[in-house]
């Protein structure tokens, strides 16, 4: 809680920061026809142009249930807004900065409540292909979990993720300490440590440590094609509540685990990567816990087909085993086709249909996402 | 079975190249990489993120280049912000930092290149602009000689054994720039640092004719003479810089601003200055559509025609010499 107070203020007085510098600026425009020196504008803009990169995104979002209290209220909702700091902390070091105002209710009650979402160094100069990154961030278990939510293809994380970790899937605060492997090819493998802030049941109640291992690898297929192959593993020993009662903790620390395997396929043909691409995804996770009894599996697969510059069309399929005796099993079809005005700003409407145990759910989502500022690109 | 044998001997040479090479370049587009090979020579390993068919400004950051950039000695960027969208992404995950911006294995080459189009007033409202300028600036072959020397001069300092054989070289490719430029009767019978200046200041004619050796003139000048004041149509910004040494105009372009995709009502804008101005020619990228260009042909007689902006972007286009060969041909031969 200390911690988070702690970036809140950081932040705050960031923000503040650049406020005043911005209004200095305006300030001594605003003289410049009075003092033809220039040497504190330049001064003022040469210091201006150490600032951290900022930028904001936003995510409106409509959902439409046809059952009532159920899991997602109807209407529109701002659900997240992301801002951005990103600079060079040193020729050593970067720092990435990633706080979230997001919309939470309680009763009758809205807040809009404002969080760290991901900030954390990076050690860009160690030695043997090795890259060090401390603070609080998204768990490489899988591809999807490690992306932040405005740069996936679907409005929502997938069903795996939001029912074993939480809606915003899996991150935490520690360490991650990843080196390149010397093989001809791409592969990366990282250890994490890290300790989640939220109750899920790889942490339990207390927060404790969990590890988490990664191997990515990268393969080009001649020009247009490429593929990544992932492997996760994650394991903890965490005081999680004993489903059947979960008012009571377990007496004994148990062993939670999750196994992940990822796949991502990209056809873009360089001469037409503007108009024409294939994405094909595929994960899935099987979750192990020994205060319940049976292992837990869940994955999804989906294409996203894009026929114009401005037009895609995705299909996902997501399903998910009963879980800790709370959660039926359950399956997720969802079809949505995305228009993108512009790099800045994207809708994607759609349609999911549940089924939960043999109860059905459809439902509806229209999303509209926005950047302003030079956020940075995406990696693959 | 000769077939394989074949390849693996080929492959061992391929590698052995590598291997006897004294530095690993990975330059950011396939034109850069055909200027620092002519400067290199044997002595560098050159690859590249961006070939020459593919749009620059929307490459992807993939692993694969990663590793490329984790083996580099020498990064060498076109800078004025082509990059962006991905270099950052590339070094930090190559884990090279000899190869990070301020140390002596980063290069951006655009230094010393004159800036088109650097915007006065910041916005996005504007499209995709580039707020250090135009980055297409390699379109001016002239550009090319500051990039060679910052080549060069960069091979120098990280290899100063060859030191002799990279000015060797960038002097071979400046003569070689000057005669494919004016022909090789011009270029003997005049100083060509003056023969550039003349023509980038749209005096060259004059000055050829008051000397008399407008009859020695030849190379891509001579071939795009007859197009000076010509006004044509174009897709994205590429040419600014093309334009400007060729003196030769674009009035519209078919996006109504950089990186936006048209729109009907502009379209109709463009048609009505094809119509007003009478223009006969629109190029274009071979990476975007043809549904604009065909629009503009069913409407009127404009000829439009695809023009490679980088080397590699077709089989005859091997090297920077190649890609304004095959650039200045297209051109004169619509034309005329």
């Amino acid at each position: 809680m200390n911690i988070k107070n702690a970036f809140i203020t950081t932040s705050l007085i960031l923000t503040l920061l650049l406020v005043i510098g911005t209004a200095e600026i305006s300030a001594q425009r605003r003289h410049r026809g009075h003092h033809h020196g220039g040497s504190a504008q330049t001064q003022s803009q040469s210091q201006n142009a150490f600032n951290p990169m900022i930028s904001l995104i936003g995510d409106l979002v409509f959902e439409y249930s046809d059952i009532e209290d159920y899991d997602i209220e109807d209407g529109f909702n701002l659900s997240a807004i992301d801002l951005n700091f990103s600079s060079s902390i040193d020729v050593y070091a970067r720092a990435d900065f990633f706080f979230a105002i997001e919309r939470e209710e309680e009763g009758t009650e809205v807040e809009y409540v404002f969080e760290l979402e991901e900030g954390y160094i990076t050690f860009l100069t160690l030695p043997l292909n090795m890259q060090l990154r401390l603070g609080k961030m998204r768990t490489r278990i899988g591809k999807v979990n490690t992306m932040h939510s405005h740069a996936l293809h679907w409005h929502e994380y997938p069903l795996a993720l939001r029912r074993f970790f939480s809606d915003d899937g899996l991150s935490g605060l520690g360490g991650d300490l990843s080196v390149m492997l010397p093989l001809p090819f791409f592969a990366e493998f990282s250890y994490q440590l890290q300790k989640d802030e939220s109750e899920t049941f790889i942490s339990g109640v207390e927060n404790e440590w969990y590890h988490n291992f990664h191997l990515k690898s990268f393969f080009d297929v001649g020009y247009d094609h490429s593929l990544e192959l992932g492997a996760s593993y994650l394991f903890a020993k965490s005081d999680y509540l004993i489903p059947e009662s979960r008012t009571e903790e377990a007496t004994e620390p148990v062993d939670s685990s999750v196994l992940a395997f990822n796949l991502k396929y990209l056809w873009q043909p360089a001469d037409r990567a503007m108009y024409e691409s294939l994405l094909i995804w595929a994960e899935m996770f099987i979750c192990d816990n020994d205060s319940f009894s049976d292992t837990a599996m869940s994955y999804f697969a989906g294409v996203d087909y894009k026929f114009s510059r401005r037009l895609s069309i995705g299909l996902k399929y997501d399903h998910a085993d009963e879980f800790r005796s709370l959660m039926p099993a359950e399956d997720n079809y969802t079809a949505s086709l995305t228009y993108t005005q512009s790099e800045y700003a994207f809708f994607r409407g759609g349609y999911t249909y549940v089924d939960k145990s043999g109860e059905t759910e459809s439902r509806i989502f229209l999303q509209l996402n926005f950047g302003i500022g030079p956020h940075r690109a995406h990696k693959f | 079975m000769k077939k394989i044998t074949y390849i693996l001997v080929l492959s061992l040479l391929v590698l052995s190249t590598n291997i006897l090479a004294d530095i690993d370049v990975v330059a950011t587009t396939q034109n850069i990489a055909s200027i620092t090979e002519m400067i290199a020579g044997d002595k560098a390993d050159v690859k590249y993120v961006a070939r020459g068919f593919e749009d620059p400004h929307h490459i992807i950051a993939k692993p694969s280049f990663m590793l490329m950039a984790k083996r580099a000695d020498l990064w060498i960027r076109n800078g004025l912000e082509l990059e962006i969208g991905w270099e950052g992404l590339i070094l930090e995950g190559g884990r090279n930092s000899d190869i990070h911006l301020g140390n002596p294995g980063h290069l951006d080459v655009s230094a010393g290149v004159g800036r088109l189009e650097v915007p006065a007033v910041l916005d996005r409202s504007m499209g995709d602009i580039h707020p250090q300028g135009n980055p297409h600036y390699l379109l001016d072959p002239y550009n090319s000689k500051a990039a060679a020397r910052n080549i060069c001069d960069r091979l120098c300092e990280l290899d100063p054994d060859n030191m002799d054989y990279y000015l060797d070289n960038l002097d071979k490719f400046n003569a070689r720039l000057d005669r494919k430029m004016f022909g090789d009767a011009l270029v003997k019978a005049a100083e060509p640092q003056l023969l550039w200046e003349k023509m980038r200041a749209g005096t060259l004619e004059k000055y050829l004719k008051e000397k008399g050796l407008s009859a020695k003139a030849g190379g891509w000048y001579k071939k795009m003479l007859p197009l000076r004041g010509m006004q044509y149509i174009s897709f994205h910004q590429h040419w600014s810089y093309f334009n400007k040494s060729f003196g030769l105009d674009v009035p519209v372009y078919i996006e109504p601003k950089p990186g936006i995709p048209p729109t009907p009502s502009h379209l109709r804008r463009v048609l009505g200055i094809v119509k007003s101005r009478k223009i006969k020619l629109m190029v274009q990228a071979g990476w975007y559509s043809m549904k604009a260009a065909n629009y503009l042909k069913e409407k009127t007689n404009i000829k439009v025609i695809t023009l490679p902006p980088g080397v590699g972007a077709s089989e005859k286009i091997r090297n920077y010499f190649d890609l304004f060969d095959v650039i200045t041909d297209k051109f004169a031969k619509e034309v005329s």
